[in-house]
């Protein structure tokens, strides 16, 4: 509810896409570290769908590809300060 | 045909040359059970995210095959844990999709050396 002389954060809400399907990625690569760090955020942790607008579908894959990168030790399980 | 690729990381503390026979030793592992060993690839030493069995660098390797025997992949992974130089290793099944994948990656379409690689070029490509 936006109040009277509030302006409207255009920014907010804007309607977020799926970066997979608009892009036509197919797989998601579990050995690619620097395209995996988009999808965790500081302390390495997955970072959930309604930040990143991904569909479930993707998400999941997105999800599978962090845990086998951190199961070979490309990605940690937890870190302090990752970017 | 199913293709699987397996990842494995290996002792620092090898010297290159055993490294190297122990990738062999995997290798001829796969050519005797008459599966097709489609790419291998030695990422060499590597720092890792965590330590592992209090070590904090390993010799990373790729392994792509494709073979037809499914029990082909247990001998493999018993033949991983026998191997006490093999600190940790992981097998998976690809989908058509990553078979396309690892293609292109193989082309050098991803330009995996040029450091300022965007998605969108690889999405062009």
């Amino acid at each position: 509810m936006t109040l009277m002389n509030e302006p409207i954060k255009r920014a907010e809400n804007k309607p977020k896409y799926c970066r997979f399907k608009k892009n036509g990625i197919k797989y998601i690569d579990y050995k690619d570290p620097d395209f995996l760090l988009k999808f965790i955020n500081e302390q390495g942790k997955i970072l959930p769908r309604r930040l990143t607008g991904t569909s479930w579908k993707f998400q999941n894959k997105v999800a599978q590809a962090v845990k086998r990168a951190r199961h070979i030790a490309i990605l940690p399980y937890l870190a302090d300060s990752l970017k | 045909m199913k293709h699987y690729e397996t990842v494995f990381i290996l002792n620092p503390v090898l010297s290159e040359d055993q490294a190297k026979d122990t990738v062999e030793k995997f290798v001829k592992v796969l050519t005797k059970a008459k599966a097709e060993v489609i790419n291998v690839e030695k990422w060499g030493l590597k720092k890792m995210a965590y330590a592992i069995q209090n070590k904090s660098t390993g010799f990373y390797n790729l392994i792509e095959f494709s073979t037809s025997s499914s029990d082909l992949i247990n001998t493999l992974e018993t033949e991983f844990r026998r191997d006490e130089s093999v600190m940790r290793f992981l097998t998976i099944a690809l989908d058509k999709h990553a078979v396309v994948y690892n293609e292109r990656r193989r082309k050098g379409e991803f330009n995996r050396n040029k450091k300022q690689t965007t998605r969108k070029e690889e999405v062009a490509a």
